[in-house]
């Protein structure tokens, strides 16, 4: 066996599950090429070593203490009313956003309608009033007292208003 | 649904039906789950771990992990092995997490485990091979030397060099390709070997300084 097969050999015996004995007629090869080679003995002696050390750490299969039941339980218990709560925080979140969008919405459509009201000089704004109020006669000395309101335009809106209504 | 008979020959739900009942909201039907699989978990937690804290721990989460995650269980896979990846994933989490990688030193070790180790390392090749007697120095310095490895090694060193896991096995287990197990065994190993070759090392020169040292006497004993 060349030293490449023995390593081979080792390693495998070094993993195996079953413990680490060697048979018979390896085992005699085995010694006679550790004899001949330092190298490859004191491969053996590293394999030996891990194996021993990681054997070590092995730890016998058994019950884990009843009260480990109890504290998963406890702990599934907890997991459950948590998702139940974070989805009613879900929903809650949900709808005090959409009330927040919704205020949000409400004071710029506020905010707008105040903005072009203020664009309005103050003559013309009383005139709309006076027109939408059907005061007419508020609306006539308004455009004749403005300067800004042209005669024309505002006379033929007056014309276009039907006349029961005046 | 199939269902089996326990030992009192009593009709038993099998897994599947206490997943679907589970999601369907029946809190009763995972706890049975976790009666019959907590210690196939708490002594998957003792590979890694020896405190039975620990293991509580990894045995803990586990179950919580596998019930936030049971939507994405297979139906006709093996239920065992679905949880077995979710336990192995949380042992490699935690090792991550208590990560405090020191290099690992013979001056670390404590005289009993320096004992321990001159002695063993005394005993020629076969016999150390084949001792099979565990002592809690070994453990010790075990514990030690796996500490200074990255949690990647660590984790395929027990699995495959201990446990005798295959690296298909492992690379299912933690979903990881076969190529990518080889790869993390091939510096697994080579890191753990150096450090073994250091105590290999380490222990020559001490035994040669001893022996030196000793020499009148050692003459005499021959």
């Amino acid at each position: 066996m060349t030293c490449r097969d023995i390593r081979k050999r080792m390693a495998m015996w070094a993993r195996a599950a079953s413990p680490g004995e060697i048979a018979g007629a390896e085992r005699e090869a085995l010694a006679a090429h550790l004899s001949a080679c330092p190298a490859c003995a004191e491969e053996l002696r590293l394999l030996a070593l891990k194996r021993i050390l990681l054997r070590a750490t092995r730890v016998p299969e058994v019950d884990p203490a009843p009260s480990l039941y109890a504290r998963v339980s406890a702990r599934l218990r907890q997991e459950r009313a948590r998702s139940l709560f974070s989805f009613w925080e879900a929903a809650r979140t949900f709808a005090a956003s959409v009330a927040v969008v919704a205020m949000l919405l409400l004071m710029l459509l506020a905010g707008v309608n105040i903005y072009i009201h203020q664009q309005i000089p103050v003559e013309r704004r009383d005139f709309i009033s006076a027109l939408m109020e059907r005061n007419f006669s508020e609306a006539e000395r308004l455009v004749f007292a403005g300067e800004e309101l042209s005669q024309e335009g505002v006379l033929s809106a007056l014309a276009a208003e039907p006349r029961e209504s005046r | 649904m199939a269902e089996k008979r326990n030992s009192a020959n009593e009709l038993v739900p099998d897994d599947e039906e206490l997943v679907e009942r589970s999601l369907a909201g029946d809190a009763e039907a995972f706890e049975v789950l976790v009666r019959r699989y907590g210690r196939a978990i708490y002594n998957v937690a003792g590979r890694f771990f020896r405190q039975p804290e620990m293991r509580e721990d990894i045995t803990q989460e586990t179950f919580l992990k596998a019930y936030q995650a049971l939507h994405t269980y297979r139906r006709g896979a093996s239920f065992e092995r679905w949880l077995m990846k979710i336990a192995v994933n949380a042992c490699y989490d935690a090792l991550r997490r208590m990560q405090r990688r020191r290099e690992f030193s013979l001056a670390d070790l404590a005289e009993d485990e320096q004992t321990w180790l001159e002695e063993a390392l005394a005993k020629p090749a076969f016999e150390l091979f084949e001792q099979q007697q565990q002592s809690e120095n070994a453990v010790a310095l075990a514990e030690k030397l796996l500490a200074s490895l990255s949690p990647e090694d660590r984790l395929v060193m027990l699995l495959y060099e201990r446990d005798g896991l295959s690296t298909a096995e492992i690379g299912e287990l933690m979903g990881w390709s076969r190529s990518k197990v080889k790869i993390r065994l091939f510096r697994a190993r080579r890191a753990l070997d150096k450090r073994l070759r250091r105590i290999l090392q380490g222990a020559q020169s001490a035994s040669a300084s001893k022996a030196k040292a000793d020499e009148p006497e050692s003459r005499q004993e021959r």
